[in-house]
């Protein structure tokens, strides 16, 4: 694998993000296909594209799919839309998938909604939208939809967090500018209690959903200083905060968790 | 989103997918030590690594999985529109290949492993032959161009390769589909161990 090269800046365009050019190396199996692949006339490629079945004979795998469609391959339009609609099939599926099972997601994505629409597009823009030589999809398809479904909905999360609540129309501000809920105000100079931080550990691994509601800044003190288990300077450290505004951030997220009924 | 946090954004996915590739499954103490090498992107990091959770949701029979007809049918017209469009990776390939005339022609049948079977290197760019991979990937890499791409410049050669005029007392032999490498070899009048080491070739990945 090589390492990561300098991306270029690109003109304000309402939010398309700037060309990856990070280079993979593809994996043997994938190159062995894709050799396989090339050498094959379009009338043995079609029939290949229909095979959904992994284990199946004359199954192309998705990575060497996005090579053919990235690469404008295909000899006439008639293979090349057929190959792009097979990949286009999978990444369906996969979605599909994914939510199942990942049932907790279907709060963001509404079944009826234009959400599903969204996601695909933004993986083909991810797909398409890259210089590199040999792009991450390239290597580990199914990864790279998986990070592509959780960029999607992170954004939607977000989107959803950055609504007013009631009890926080009026919020006060940290020192980083950023607004304070009510719980965060409550003076804590000694931190929290090894109950408490006892509590807190098993409510997250009871349900990662529920921390995902959380304010970004709660979250991540929560993930840094239950998950990874840094301390609390150190978590402070990453959010470029003090360690008074984490033990908040701890504090806040455990009640707000707590009040979620879990 | 302007263009430093776009940066940063790139940089944080390209930081994550390179772990991922390196660790298809992570585990807590996995991201806990990619947050450790990266505290300045800890906690672009840290939401990935809360969404992604420590198992991996997907493997390769999501893909029977039986999709939305209305949804695929919904965007198909995007796909297809994105796809018609991508002409850039074909032209930089055919640009990449038409630069090389004449002498340059000669330098680059060598660098790519053919010695001074320049011939071989021109039957392959016409199309007339059916380049080995391993030779598709030594001049998609000389010249900075994707490697499908390159086939596909080579294929289009092929199919658009001028006719012969036809005369009454000499027919014009006009192939039908490429030849095979091995045949390419041959016809070349090349033998022993250079025919050996050219034929090799097509069991190479490299």
């Amino acid at each position: 694998m090589s390492g990561l090269s300098e991306n270029e800046d690109h003109e304000e365009d309402g939010g398309t993000t700037a060309p990856d050019h990070t280079s993979y190396e593809r994996r043997p199996e994938h190159e062995a296909m894709l050799a396989d692949v090339l050498s094959c006339t379009p009338a043995q490629l079609m029939p290949r594209m229909a095979v959904k079945k992994h284990t199946a004979e004359g199954f192309i795998a998705s990575e060497v799919l996005v090579t053919l469609v990235r690469s404008g391959f295909g000899e006439s339009a008639k293979t090349r839309k057929e190959i792009a609609l097979a990949l286009q099939g999978r990444i369906l599926s996969a979605l599909e998938r994914f939510l199942r099972q990942k049932p907790q997601w279907y709060g963001v994505v509404d079944r009826d909604s234009e959400a599903k629409k969204e996601i695909h597009q933004e993986v083909w823009k991810a797909l398409m939208d890259t210089d590199a030589e040999v792009s991450f999809a390239e290597v580990t398809f199914l990864e790279f939809l998986q990070m592509r479904f959780l960029d999607w909905l992170r954004s939607r999360t977000a989107l959803k967090n950055s609504v007013p609540s009631i009890d926080s129309m009026v919020p006060p501000k940290d020192e980083d500018g950023e607004p304070v809920s009510m719980v965060g105000q409550i003076e804590d100079e000694e931190g929290l209690t090894p109950e408490e931080h006892v509590s807190l550990k098993q409510l997250i691994q009871k349900s990662q959903a529920a921390l995902l509601t959380l304010p970004r800044k709660e979250r991540n003190a929560i993930y840094f200083c239950f998950e990874c288990e840094f301390t609390q300077a150190q978590a402070a450290e990453f959010m470029k905060t003090t360690e008074r505004s984490v033990r908040n951030y701890l504090k806040s997220g455990l009640a707000k968790l707590r009040k979620g009924g879990l | 989103m302007i263009n430093y946090e776009r940066k940063a954004k790139n940089t944080v996915t390209s930081l994550i997918e390179s772990f991922l590739n390196s660790n298809p499954q992570p585990t807590n103490a996995d991201w806990k030590r990619l947050i450790d090498a990266n505290p300045e992107q800890a906690t672009d990091i840290a939401e990935v690594a809360m969404l992604f959770g420590d198992v991996r949701l997907l493997d390769e029979s999501a893909y029977e999985e039986p999709i939305d007809e209305h949804l695929f049918n919904e965007t198909k017209s995007y796909v297809l529109n994105l796809v018609s469009a991508n002409k850039g990776p074909v032209n930089e390939a055919r640009n990449a290949v038409e630069n090389v005339k004449g002498p340059k022609a000669r330098t680059v049948a060598r660098d790519i492993g053919l010695g001074e079977r320049v011939s071989l290197y021109n039957q392959v760019v016409s199309g007339e032959a059916k380049a080995p991979y391993v030779l598709l990937k030594r001049l998609a890499r000389l010249f900075g161009v994707q490697l499908a791409s390159l086939a596909e410049v080579f294929s289009a050669n092929f199919a658009n390769r001028p006719v012969p005029v036809f005369k009454s007392d000499n027919k014009p032999e006009l192939l039908s589909e490429p030849m095979s490498w091995r045949q390419a070899i041959t016809a070349a009048g090349i033998t022993g161990e250079e025919a050996e080491r050219l034929i090799a070739l097509e069991k190479e990945l490299e």
